[in-house]
């Protein structure tokens, strides 16, 4: 069988055509103006496609199993990378830990995606996690929502690595003890990975790519989420406590943006927050620190 | 208050204030460019009668209401499927008058009605089976078993 979703554009343009183009829902009817039953009828939709997608867009996420079961079309928009991205502005910087609806969650994809949270500089960006500096996040506050940090979708990614901290549970494999996995998205040339422990934490575990030399040819956000749900080995009952992703920001061969901060070359890190429910985003409150 | 006379599809006209009209951008837009309060009534092709008084019966109700942000964007009217009180009750009609709403306000692009029109339509999708989302929004199934199979196993982990 044809793997669903891989390219999430051209199925859901090759769909969005197949409406348009379809057959009509007039019954045919021979001369004797009787309704001819023979050949199946393609059903006309409710709405239009546009419409579908404006509604499909206000079903909590959670419903979104039994959305992708309707029928193709539905399935394609859901995989829309533009719904599983949401712009800085509504979401914490941070994980909040402190707020009221944040709780350890059941690994579920939500569109909450909140970017260049901190600077970790390129010596430690691969495996290191350090507070961001708040010299660079004052830089890049003003960016938050810029286009510059916010470019066209669909939207790609480069050298993305997949943080998650992991707490105990005895079903699992892995030590009982909190893990950190750390694991490059795989995508053209980041396909062999490798688990390698962290050499002074024992409870991180990194999966690293054999294939780092190699130049990373970049993935979707539709494309990655796809890849999360198939590699990163989350299986119902998993329970993890953060998750983080950490991308390059734009193309670093191109110096411009480096030098119109003044700041050196190199990792930002963007954090994904996986809640156990649709949040009320409005609620939380942003900060940045 | 100067008013303008619309033209529902079913040739039936009705006198609305402008203010309320020009809630609806495709009106404001045309009467934009026609420049003056026209004496003629604007054609609403596309929208009957029945519709058409529920629309205007919205519009009035929110007359007042600021406009939209111009860069507003999905997220900050995707984010909750919350409506207001008076909203809820004014979309308790039938199933095909609300889709018949949803429709209209599309057309005259009224996007807070269609804000309110879809987040309706989102909460009764909430709970129903593929099955019955088919048949509510007239959708031929066109997944084979195993392709349905496959979309329900790869979404087990995501939902309750």
């Amino acid at each position: 069988m044809e793997p669903l979703g891989n390219d999430v554009t051209s199925t859901f343009n090759a769909l969005t055509l197949e409406e348009t183009t379809g057959p009509e829902n007039e019954p045919e009817r021979n001369q004797g103006g009787d309704e001819v039953k023979a050949a199946p009828v393609a059903l006309k939709p409710v709405f239009p496609t546009e419409l579908e997608v404006e509604i499909i867009s206000r079903i909590p996420l959670k419903y979104w199993g039994t959305v992708r079961r309707v029928c193709k079309r539905w399935h394609a928009i859901t995989l829309l990378p533009d719904f599983l991205y949401l712009p800085i502005t509504t979401l914490p910087l941070r994980v909040p830990e402190l707020h009221p609806d944040f709780k350890p969650f059941n690994f579920k994809i939500h569109r909450a995606i909140y970017e260049v949270a901190d600077y970790l500089g390129e010596q430690i960006a691969l495996s290191g996690f350090r507070k961001p500096d708040p010299r660079v996040c004052q830089r890049l506050l003003p960016y938050l929502d810029h286009q510059l940090t916010k470019p066209p979708l669909p939207h790609t990614l480069q050298d993305v690595q997949f943080n998650i901290l992991m707490p105990p549970r005895e079903e699992r494999t892995v030590r009982p003890k909190h893990a950190f996995k750390v694991m490059p998205v795989p995508c053209g040339t980041f396909r062999k990975l490798i688990v390698v422990p962290h050499p002074t934490n024992p409870k991180v575990v990194e999966f690293k790519s054999l294939n780092r030399d190699q130049k990373p040819t970049g993935i979707t956000v539709g494309e990655f989420f796809d890849t999360v749900a198939e590699r990163s080995r989350v299986r119902p009952g998993d329970t993890y406590e953060k998750m983080i992703l950490n991308w390059r920001v734009r193309n670093p061969e191109k110096d411009w943006w480096w030098k119109e901060w003044g700041i050196p070359r190199g990792f930002y890190k963007m954090d994904i927050v996986v809640w156990n429910e649709g949040v009320e985003q409005q609620d939380v409150s942003v900060t940045f620190w | 208050m100067s008013q303008i006379i619309l033209l529902s599809s079913d040739n039936v006209e009705m006198k609305v204030d402008k203010e309320v009209a020009e809630r609806s951008i495709l009106i404001k837009n045309m009467l934009e460019d026609v420049g003056e309060t026209p004496d003629q009534a604007i054609p609403i092709p596309n929208v009957n009668e029945g519709v058409l008084r529920k629309v205007i019966e919205w519009c009035e109700h929110h007359r007042n209401d600021p406009p939209p942000p111009a860069d507003e964007d999905s997220d900050s009217r995707k984010k909750s499927t919350d409506i207001e009180e008076w909203d809820q009750k004014f979309m308790q009609v039938d199933q095909e008058m609300l889709f018949e709403i949803i429709l209209a306000a599309n057309y005259l692009d009224i996007k807070p009605l269609l804000d309110v029109g879809c987040k309706t339509v989102a909460n009764m999708i909430k709970g129903k089976s593929p099955e019955e989302i088919r048949k509510t929004f007239n959708i031929q199934n066109d997944f084979t078993p195993e392709e349905e199979d496959q979309i329900r196993r790869e979404n087990e982990w995501a939902e309750e």
